[in-house]
């Protein structure tokens, strides 16, 4: 790229909401190029778990919000031209603690007056159904809807997609700063040469905030790191994807008892993900340490750990890699898509642990906004206005990658 | 693609592979013994295609076999021993809790 570009919109960040914001924005008609410094997925979303969920929000508003998004993907899935190893076969929430059990039948009822497919096991049926399940285990919440899939094969699909309605799409592109002319966006410079625009879409994940500070915007996301391991090929081990209940109090913050002091340290609550390759993914924790993704071996093992206590046969697999992410976490749990107080600056980032959930709808919304229509789907909860005007950014953490 | 570099040196010892006697030699890993053009593979993939040893130091993965009935063993770092049982995996073993090894 070395003449002067122009785009009607240009958005930042090729992770799973990026590339979900430009074949939205493309769909829609809108001349749009999407910029990513690295390839398709370079930062987080390379770096996860493929789930796509609803188990993790209370009943609410915002409980129906990732329903809808989730309905996105049983579309997509029909028109992205890539196999993103779309799996609709449900996720099971695991109780193991006895005083969990209230909560959840109460989440349960909840969910169902929502009209989602869910289903209780009992002991007895939770056995039936997965004969490897730890004797701990006391109960399974199904959420029947929700699915895994291959984040990195959504990228591309999203990405391609995309250029097949009209797109531009410069990977290997660094933004290095942003432009303003007369009070609003004019432009967008590159490590390749300027973009004009009169619209620029952040969803750059942990990085946001670095953009946003080009424009004197200040965006409060910040880095919270998460472990997943990843086991040999193995079949039979597992009918589907399971979360346990506690996973929600440790993304909540809050204690939980039946852990020991490793696994509440580093926020450590299990997930486990069949892949369609026989591998197993097992995660995960969550823990404030800047922008580090080096694995740490405590942290692997406290993981490990939490896993044998679910499916003790996982202690007979032999481990094939691990590897970090760094989700970009807000304070209130709820990710920032919105408009700003710089005329076409927008930011859709900040999903922490739902953006490949939340990828497609936030793509959908963002497009209304940047084409000046009210979202489909009330999101002014989201807003960034909710942490007051041009908020303090947070602190970023201590080691830098 | 490998050859190997020196003249035979060890004490000769048989192994099994998928059950017939193939003679190799002391200090050889099962993966060397495998990679005898006769036999060539040591499992096949997810999609079905074949695979072999490929690294050679237990990074890849590609050498993946059962050994004396442990499935999953990289047949890089596992030295031949006389009488050893090698057989090929097709696919992911089994760890379904009536079929495992406890
Ligand atoms: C261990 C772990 C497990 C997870 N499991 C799940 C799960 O099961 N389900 C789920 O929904 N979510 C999960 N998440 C969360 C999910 O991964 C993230 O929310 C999501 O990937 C964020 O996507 P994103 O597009 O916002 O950011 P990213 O994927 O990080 O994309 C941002 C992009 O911006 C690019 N960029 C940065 N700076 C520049 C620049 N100057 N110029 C150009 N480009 C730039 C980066 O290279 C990067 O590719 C998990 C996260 C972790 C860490
Ligand atoms: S040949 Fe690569 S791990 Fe054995």
């Amino acid at each position: 790229m070395s003449s002067k570009r122009t785009a009607g919109a240009v958005v930042i960040g090729g992770g799973a909401v990026g590339t979900a914001v430009a074949c939205y924005l493309a769909m829609d008609g809108v001349d749009v190029t999407l910029v990513e410094r690295g390839e398709f997925a370079w930062g987080t979303s390379r770096r996860c778990e493929g789930h796509v969920v609803t188990y993790d929000t209370p009943p609410g508003d915002y409980s129906v919000f990732c329903k809808t998004g989730q309905e996105l993907f049983y579309e997509a899935q029909k028109f992205l031209p890539v196999d993103f190893d779309f799996t609709p076969e449900g996720i099971g929430l695991l109780v193991d603690d006895e005083s969990h059990l209230e909560t959840v039948k109460a989440n349960y009822e909840g969910k169902k007056k929502e009209g989602f497919d869910v289903t209780l096991w009992d002991r007895d049926e939770l056995r039936h159904r997965e004969p490897n399940i730890g004797d701990n285990v006391l109960a399974c919440l199904n959420f029947n809807n929700d699915c895994t899939l291959n984040p990195m094969r959504l990228c591309f699909g999203l990405a391609k997609h995309a250029e097949a309605n009209g797109a531009t799409i410069l990977p290997r592109t660094r933004v290095t700063n942003l432009r303003m002319e007369n009070g609003r966006v004019s432009g967008v410079e590159t490590d390749k040469g300027l973009i004009a625009t009169k619209n620029v879409i952040l969803s750059s994940g942990v990085w946001t905030p670095q953009m946003g500070a080009m424009l004197g915007v200040n965006i409060p996301i910040r880095p919270r790191q998460g472990h997943i391991i990843v086991t040999e090929r193995v079949k039979g081990l597992l009918g589907k994807a399971y979360v346990e209940y506690g996973y929600l109090l440790t993304k909540h913050g809050l204690k939980r008892e039946n852990v020991t002091p490793d696994m509440d340290k580093f926020g450590v609550a299990f997930v486990i993900e069949p892949s369609s390759a026989g591998t197993v993914l097992i995660g995960s924790s969550r823990r404030f340490v800047g922008m580090d993704i080096r694995p740490h071996p405590a942290v692997m093992r406290a993981v490990a750990e939490r896993g044998n206590q679910f499916f003790p046969t996982l202690s007979d697999m032999r481990i094939l890699r691990c590897y970090a992410g760094v989700r970009p976490a807000t304070t209130d749990e709820l990710p920032i898509i919105s408009t700003t107080h710089v005329p076409g600056l927008f930011v859709g980032a900040g999903h922490e642990g739902l953006g490949i959930s939340l990828s497609l709808i936030t793509g959908k919304i963002m497009s209304e906004l940047v084409r000046g229509q009210a979202p489909f789907i009330d999101t002014s909860y989201m807003s960034i206005d909710r942490f007051g005007f041009n908020p303090p950014a947070l602190p970023a953490g201590e080691a830098s990658v | 693609m490998f050859k190997k570099v020196s003249a035979s040196k060890g004490k000769i010892v048989t192994i099994y592979f998928e059950g017939q006697p193939v003679q190799t030699e002391e200090g050889m890993t099962v993966a060397a013994a495998v990679l005898d053009p006769s036999h060539g593979w040591s499992r096949t993939s997810h999609g079905g295609q074949k695979r072999g040893p490929y690294c050679q130091m237990g990074v890849c993965h590609e050498c993946l076999m059962t050994i004396d009935g442990i499935p999953n063993q990289q047949a890089c770092l596992t030295m031949v021993v006389e009488g050893m049982q090698v057989y090929r995996q097709d696919g992911a073993p089994d760890f379904h809790k009536e079929n495992s090894h406890e």
